[in-house]
């Protein structure tokens, strides 16, 4: 049976984010692959790909400073949830990307049972949150 | 200069700059040979300030040989020419860790060979702070920019695979091998790697030499 996702979803993906432009294609497509996977999770199985506008929170725990910039991370993640949670990029109407890197001391008010995870998990990880409301956390 | 140290020194001018300019000085970076007085033959500054009464070179140095022989030659050079004036600005970089030349890939697969054929010998403790170490090489010489200087296993991994230089599968490989390796080099005899680990390792080095 196909249904609609219900909004919002959170994963977590282990790993280091690859940059859009690599040298090796094959490990940008391997952490795609990755992304999915760990979406598929929580997603309902036969689920349809969403029509609604989407906001994404993507925290990023590195076990070392990163090296390149945040932003780096963006793409390939969009990608891989395209036509997949989502059927296009341009419904992404936010995207909230942050980066805890050690040494650096961060606080967290009520985090959800997934975040929780991802603070106590082995890091490097990533997590990922998707909403269908674009002005969350904006009042 | 090394690319770092040169962006160290523009860092440093950046902060000068506007100092100097409030002080009535007119600030030329990297000035050419015409604006320079004779005495300096073909030494030129990082920066000149000029005002009407006064000149000023600046130099950005750091606690090295090479720079500590400039300032005792400079500061004997200037000493005899009263109208211009010698600023040293000390700008130590915030690690004392020496930059590595970037090894030839010729050197690197020597050492990959060697370890190939000499685990048994050498075994696994030395095999792998051995590989790890050719493993670096490998990589710096792919980024010799960002891992110009000594790595830890942690952000040596976060820079490749960022950059998609490894796979996430083999990220996860070899961010075991990295801890047992620190273990090691550390005093853990406890812990030992295993010859398919290793291995693991040459392949992966030999693929970044590949995509040199």
């Amino acid at each position: 049976m196909s249904v609609e996702i219900t909004f919002p979803i959170e994963f977590i993906v282990q790993g280091t984010p690859v940059s859009l432009q690599v040298k090796r294609p094959e490990s940008r497509a391997a952490w795609k692959a990755r992304v999915r996977q760990a979406s598929a999770l929580v997603l309902p199985e036969g689920h349809f790909s969403s029509e609604r506008s989407i906001s994404v929170t993507l925290f990023y725990f590195p076990v070392a400073e990163m090296p390149g910039d945040v932003d780096n991370i963006v793409k390939p993640v969009l990608d891989a949830l395209s036509k997949h949670v989502y059927n296009d990029d341009r419904q992404v109407e936010r995207v909230w990307v942050q980066k805890f890197e050690p040494g650096k001391v961060f606080e967290f008010d009520g985090p959800s049972e997934t975040l929780s995870e991802a603070l106590a998990g082995e890091k490097p990880l990533l997590f990922v949150r998707l909403g269908d409301d674009p002005s969350e956390g904006l009042t | 200069m090394s690319s770092s140290s040169s962006s160290r020194e523009e860092a440093v001018l950046e902060t000068l700059l506007p100092q100097l300019e409030a002080e009535g000085f007119e600030v030329f970076v990297h000035p050419s040979g015409a604006m320079l007085p004779i005495f300096l033959d073909t030494y030129r500054p990082d920066a000149i300030a000029l005002k009407r009464d006064r000149k000023v070179a600046i130099e950005v140095t750091s606690p090295t040989t090479a720079s500590r022989k400039k300032v005792e030659y400079l500061s004997k050079l200037f000493s005899e020419h009263a109208d211009w004036e010698l600023r040293i600005v000390y700008a130590p970089p915030r690690t004392s860790d020496e930059i590595i030349p970037v090894a030839s890939a010729e050197v690197i697969e020597e050492h990959l060979a060697r370890i190939e054929h000499a685990f048994e010998v050498m075994g696994p403790a030395s095999a792998v702070l051995t590989a790890w170490a050719v493993f670096e090489a490998a990589a710096r010489s792919l980024i010799p920019i960002d891992l110009e200087r000594p790595q830890t296993p942690a952000r040596l991994l976060e820079t490749l695979a960022s950059n998609g230089y490894v796979t996430p599968d083999e990220a996860v490989m070899l961010r075991l091998l990295g801890q047992i390796r620190n273990g090691i080099a550390h005093g853990r005899l406890d812990i030992m790697p295993t010859r398919e680990q290793v291995e693991g390792l040459i392949d992966v080095t030999r693929t970044l030499l590949r995509l040199d």
